[in-house]
């Protein structure tokens, strides 16, 4: 049986210090995102190096890494298409404008009460991909 | 040679390496058995088709043939939907080949790669994954042991057939009468979640039975998710309908009397109570030996939701022991169970393991039948810390609840309710 050794420190017993500081970190009400999370926070750039962009043709089956960040998104946006009205689909649309609405969401210039909270968490490179990887899938017209 | 580094051996063959991976029996393909057919481990049955294209027999061991949704539950409490609204056939899966077994898993033989169940013959894997939920500490309320006690004093926090039973106690309840709701330390399923519950017990209270009045007990030493949004939906919507006592552990109940009794004595009489007991990972994840974080929560490796006891176990979903700000909720299931699928569709067909997830979780509460907010946040995995972590900046909570918010929360349902099983 393989058994794959790990850093992490087991929880003591009569507590569960991550969970219980997820907890009181959940508990600071309006101010939950950027400076309540202080040290146990991650900077939005600082992930691994990403492999480049493919190019061509071969995208959708090479960019799997773009692929597995899209797939966080189809929770409301749908694998293929929306499945609510209310929320865009995003198969098939341009790259340029899946960056553009993000970025404008990330600064406030587009307001809304969630989607810049969302779009904070992700920095332009992985933006990019991410819209690529929707412009490589065949837009909801061309869906039989 | 160790597996893994065996797999990544494979993994430049490509196209070669997934026959030579193949296994007598397994009909020419790896086979993966997903455990729980929640929003976890449905979204990871369905992503490991759409990953792998197909190059992966999946099976879906799950013993109902419906799913039924514990977000939006509260509204079947309240009366604004109903079970069917909140209920989904399996049968969509089938379109992803996932084959779902209608059974209950009751032990897994890890030497021998195969789940045992309940009814039929014991299914073979190559990978396991496990999307078990909670299941209760019993013990800690000594008083629910029996079936009968827990058939009086309902915790409807698995959806289903006690959302219906908790929403006809309140039915019967008369006007004046008492709810109580325990909660409990966290961590538990969904954090906001009781406290929705009592919004919405509130409201049905409001227009049905005016002089009832909601009595939350809580272990916690305050509300544990968007306390300010909470305290002032209750001073401005239900004032003298809802009393929040802070720091009353539950720790006992008398079911004769429908009293609960807390840790420094002081005992509470309601007309319909409502407990949550203690969670822990599911009794298959428990059971296996995989509860490792106190004997409570499964520890995971983020990248691929390998249990840290057996590389080829995976866990996802309110079974693992949390990262940091990471709530046990749908939506956060729903992440883990495509980035395991992710990962597992690398380790068996080859291509390398995603090192960067990121993901995102978005919770919505209803404080009325109509209006909601919502607490979101980022996640990405920090290979220093090897876990996932909140990215700086991102995230946040509602100033206050919306009708907006409310129609977007039964958006962010439909979508999500489509994504694991449409």
């Amino acid at each position: 049986m393989a058994v794959t050794p790990r850093k992490k420190t087991r929880a003591k017993p009569g507590g569960w210090p991550a969970a219980i500081s997820a907890c009181l970190l959940l508990c600071v009400g309006p101010a939950l995102s950027a400076t309540s999370v202080g040290s146990e926070a991650i900077d939005g750039r600082a992930g691994p190096e990403a492999p480049a962009v493919a190019k061509g043709p071969d995208l959708a089956a090479r960019d799997i890494q773009a692929r597995a960040w899209a797939s966080s998104c189809a929770t409301c946006h749908g694998a293929e298409r929306s499945a609510v009205r209310g929320i865009p689909t995003l198969a098939g649309m341009p790259a340029d404008d899946i960056v553009k609405a993000m970025l404008a969401y990330a600064s406030g210039e587009r307001p809304d009460v969630l989607k810049g909270q969302i779009a904070r968490g992700y920095d332009e490179a992985v933006l990019r991909r991410i819209g690529a990887w929707y412009e490589s899938l065949p837009s909801e017209g061309d869906q039989p | 040679m160790k597996r893994r580094s065996f797999m990544k051996s494979l993994a430049g063959l490509a196209a070669v390496s997934y026959p030579m991976l193949a296994r007598a029996g397994s009909a020419g393909q790896p086979h993966v058995v997903v455990v729980g057919g929640g929003f976890g481990g449905a979204t990871a049955a369905k992503y490991l088709h759409l990953f792998s294209a197909g190059r992966i027999r999946v099976t879906l061991v799950e013993p109902n043939a419906e799913f039924v949704s514990a977000p939006m539950s509260n509204l079947v409490l309240e009366g604004r939907l109903s079970m069917a609204d909140i209920s989904r056939g399996y049968g969509g899966l089938a379109k992803y080949d996932v084959r779902h077994v209608r059974d209950e898993a009751v032990s897994i033989d890890a030497g021998n790669r195969k789940l045992l169940l309940k009814h039929g013959q014991p299914l073979s894997w190559d990978r396991l994954i496990l999307a078990p939920g909670i299941d209760f500490m019993w013990d800690e309320i000594p008083g629910l042991k029996p079936e009968s006690a827990r058939d009086a004093m309902l915790h409807a926090w698995k959806a289903g057939p006690q959302t219906l039973l908790l929403r006809r106690q309140l039915e019967a309840m008369p006007d004046g009468g008492r709810y109580i709701l325990a909660i409990p330390e966290a961590p538990y399923r969904c954090p906001p979640a009781p406290y929705e519950r009592a919004c919405l017990v509130a409201a049905y209270f409001q227009r049905h039975k005016p002089r009832s009045k909601v009595h939350i007990f809580d272990a916690n030493a305050d509300i544990t998710s968007e306390a300010e949004q909470f305290r002032q939906a209750w001073d401005e919507r239900y004032p003298g309908i809802i009393e929040y006592n802070p720091a009353f552990k539950a720790v006992d109940v008398d079911a004769d009397t429908r009293s609960v009794i807390f840790e420094l004595g002081e005992q509470e009489q309601g007309d319909v109570v409502n407990v949550l007991p203690p969670m822990r990972a599911g009794n298959i994840a428990k059971n296996a030996g995989l509860a490792t974080a106190n004997d409570r929560w499964c520890e995971v490796d983020f990248l691929t939701f390998s249990s840290i006891v057996d590389e080829r176990i995976h866990v996802l979903g309110d079974a693992v022991q949390i990262a940091p700000v990471m709530p046990k909720s749908g939506h956060m299931a729903n992440q883990h169970g495509k980035t395991c699928a992710a990962a597992v569709t690398a380790l068996l067909l080859g291509g390398g393991v995603n090192q960067n997830p990121i993901y995102s979780n978005t919770c919505y509460s209803f404080v009325n039948p109509q209006e909601a907010m919502h607490v979101a946040s980022v996640h990405r995995y920090s290979a220093a810390e090897r876990t996932m972590l909140p990215v700086k900046g991102a995230g946040g909570v509602s100033e206050g609840a919306t009708q907006r918010e409310g129609r977007m929360a039964l958006d962010w349902a439909h979508a999500i309710w489509a994504d694991m099983l449409a």
